[in-house]
């Protein structure tokens, strides 16, 4: 079974269609952040300042995700410290938005263009090879009194890491509030009391290392806004070319006979491609967000991710999801949304041992996908729309409600798992009763 | 050891309420070569097809190595490497890879297997050629190389000198003559009734998906032989040849006759004719094609040779 999903990991890897669809993303991407700029500069957004900075999990019970995503943050803070250094490296008062913090009645504003950001990919190698020029982070900025201060975690690669990944680069607040503990009530459970510590941990470290918030438009809301899309139109077309690369082609090209002629069951050989797509969706949802992020957040700066009416439609009020915990919320779509995709997957899955041309494989599923799409969009299908696959394929969406709607999250996930094991099913014994000639 | 390694028992196939294959049965032993000849959609490649899980039989029984195909192909076929139709790879990759990727070699000598196998049917200088280029010819060697490259138990070969050049068909002998020596059995359908006599000790004959024959071959190389005649005069050709016992049929030509005869009677008919008084300008034996044998076989009650 290993030497069959490494086979078809190199057939795959080796097919056109492995090359072909990270360059239709990316042509996708360009696509995005080109509409994604006029829209931008079209609405004036440098002035339309949205005052919402400086909003914490503690002191705002409007924030997404309570304890998930502060669960996550916190989680970030150990094992995400080198994907903040690449996004808060680009924090700067920017291309197209100046910035507004708030903090306790204070508005402190950054100008478009000016930088209060810190280098730290430069610095942190600057560094490296010469220690005495490691200046403090923000030393351009005329407040700070120990601009040429080293820092004294060690002269060592590591100490100087430490520096580099702990030092405030926040610059625009200058004089920080004290924080207070987190209030800890008698009454409170076990689970609150450690929800409010982290909470209280996470806004502190927050508010020190990188709270400055960005317009509504910046690299984190270019990346819901491509997910959004590259999942409804995007990624269908590349999942069924997928499939249709893996197994059509297989009956088109008649090397399927060749593989059935080795000792190998066809379920072996099902549940190998299987894995393979699935691997290849999730590993291309993957390549999908982070390319996103890094080129939104390049071209867009880095900030809390707004989740207005305009993002997610109907959420009555507008919420805010701090920067890094949107950044986890997107990597957790990776898992959630590749397997949304797997009843469309089976579905060209079954469509190949039918009609094992790739183009009819491609033609056909494709526009049972947009049929199925938009019928279920309007009013008329409303009582039937459970039925169609295409219902259940925004789950990951979920993850950026508040509350976050578990019973709705799990039947997404219950009636993708069935769909597909229903289509899995069927493709089996379609695949054990179907003759191969030629 | 199992003795019959192949057990097909009265096996049929429908496609769309049509038969296509009735009632055949087969067994092979261990070390034998059996060949299995028909006309064209006589259901010899149907036959292997079943016999390899390929395509799910309607009625009967197949065994190999005591397990079925179409259920548990993986012990069936772990020991049998089969070329079955036009063979198929992966037109933008190179031969190499093509056989790395479809074998189940592994181990630090797969590459080593791949490579003999190649140099065995004569593709090694072409082995980092893409597939997509190779001629009907080189596909069908490496077809054959794909089948060496595990050593078998049992080779299944369907039409293997197909689009090959006479050279090669002799190379391929060798090849399946030498593993034959070591105990490896085989099971061949061919156009070439040669290619067949030359290699195999039983037959299996086809016939619209039923079987005509099924023995030692030695008994169908004793079916009569086309001899061409030509001479004059016609009348008097006709006439003595009409009544020799020898000759079972006589089939007039533009120009000449089409006898069907046994080999060892034509130096006699050729002494009679000329002692006639007949001059004799051309004479040649033909050997039965495939469909002459089936042929000869569905009419064998006029036949003395074959009954």
């Amino acid at each position: 079974m290993k030497r069959l999903i490494l086979v078809e990991i190199e057939k795959l890897v080796r097919s056109s269609v492995f090359w072909v669809a990270p360059i239709v993303l990316i042509f996708f991407l360009g696509l995005m952040l080109f509409g994604f700029e006029v829209y931008a500069a079209k609405n004036g957004i440098d002035k339309n300042l949205v005052k919402s900075g400086m909003k914490t999990f503690s002191d705002n019970d409007k924030m997404t995700g309570s304890a998930v995503v502060s669960s996550f943050v916190a989680v970030q803070k150990i094992g995400l410290n080198l994907l903040n250094i690449v996004t808060f490296g680009r924090m700067k008062a920017g291309n197209t938005a100046a910035v507004v913090a708030e903090q306790d009645e204070d508005i402190i504003e950054l100008k478009p263009g000016e930088d209060k950001g810190f280098d730290y990919f430069g610095t942190f190698f600057k560094s490296l090879f010469n220690p005495k020029s490691l200046p403090r982070p923000g030393c351009d900025c005329t407040e700070c009194p120990d601009k040429n201060e080293k820092p004294d975690n060690g002269n060592n690669v590591l100490g100087r890491f430490l520096d580099f990944i702990s030092v405030p680069n926040a610059y625009a607040v200058t004089e920080l509030p004290a924080r207070k503990p987190p209030v800890i009530d008698k009454r409170d459970s076990f689970v609150e009391r450690i929800q409010k510590r982290v909470v209280w941990l996470v806004d502190t470290v927050k508010l020190e290392n990188m709270l400055i918030d960005r317009s509504r438009f910046n690299g984190l809301r270019f990346t819901y806004l491509s997910l959004y899309f590259s999942f409804v139109f995007v990624f269908p077309l590349l999942t069924v070319s997928v499939v249709a690369q893996l197994f059509a082609v297989e009956f088109s090209q008649g090397t399927i006979r060749t593989i059935f002629l080795n000792p190998i069951s066809r379920g072996q050989y099902l549940a190998s491609k299987l894995i393979v797509v699935s691997l290849y969706l999730a590993s291309l949802m993957m390549f999908f967000i982070f390319t996103t992020m890094l080129v939104g957040v390049v071209f867009a700066g880095y900030g809390n991710l707004i989740l207005d009416s305009e993002l997610i439609g109907d959420i009555g009020e507008t919420r805010m999801i701090l920067g890094d915990g949107a950044i986890l919320l997107f990597m957790l779509c990776i898992p959630v949304a590749a397997i949304s995709f797997f009843p469309l997957a089976a579905l060209a899955i079954l469509v190949s041992y039918i009609r094992p041309e790739p183009s009819t494989v491609i033609g056909m599923v494709t526009i049972i996908y947009f049929i199925l799409f938009t019928l279920g969009g309007l009013p008329l299908f409303e009582d039937i729309r459970f039925l169609f696959f295409t219902s259940y394929m925004d789950g990951w969406t979920l993850l950026f409600r508040s509350p976050f709607q578990t019973a709705e999250f799990v039947y997404k996930f219950l009636a993708v798992a069935l769909m597909t094991l229903g289509a899995i099913i069927t493709i089996n014994y379609l695949s054990k009763k179907r003759d191969i000639y030629e | 050891m199992q003795d019959n390694i192949v057990e097909v028992l009265d096996v049929g196939k429908n496609i769309r309420d049509v038969s296509v294959l009735e009632n055949v049965s087969l067994t092979v032993k261990q070390g034998e070569c059996t060949g299995i000849i028909g006309e064209n959609g006589s259901g010899k490649t149907t036959l292997l097809r079943l016999m390899t899980g390929l395509v799910a039989r309607t009625t009967g029984k197949i065994k190999l190595f005591g397990h079925d195909p179409s259920q548990d192909p993986i012990s069936a076929l772990a020991s049998v490497r089969s070329l079955i139709g036009i063979p198929a790879y992966y037109p933008h990759i190179t031969a190499f890879d093509n056989m790395r990727l479809f074998s189940t070699s592994e181990g630090e000598n797969g590459s080593d297997r791949i490579m003999a196998a190649l140099e065995e049917v004569g593709l090694h200088e072409e082995k980092d050629k893409k597939v997509g280029v190779f001629s009907r010819g080189m596909l069908q060697r490496l077809g054959i190389a794909f089948t060496l490259i595990e050593n078998p138990l049992l080779y299944i070969f369907d039409e293997p000198t197909q689009g090959v050049d006479e050279v090669w068909i002799e190379k391929l002998k060798e090849i399946i003559a030498s593993r034959q020596k070591t105990g490896k059995t085989f099971i061949i359908t061919s156009h070439n009734f040669d290619f067949i006599s030359s290699l195999c000790e039983t037959v299996l004959i086809l016939d619209q998906g039923k079987s005509l024959y099924k023995g030692e071959l030695k008994k169908v190389a004793e079916f009569p032989y086309y001899f061409l005649l030509r001479g004059t005069p016609e009348q008097t050709i006709l006439d003595t040849v009409n009544n020799l016992e020898y000759v079972h049929k006589i089939l007039s030509t533009g120009g000449g006759f089409e006898l069907t005869m046994r080999k060892e009677y034509s130096s006699d008919l050729i002494k009679l004719l000329v002692e006639k008084g007949c001059r004799i300008d051309e004479h040649a034996f033909i050997r039965y094609s495939t469909s002459d044998l089936v042929q000869h076989l569905l009419d064998k009650s006029k036949s003395p040779v074959y009954s």
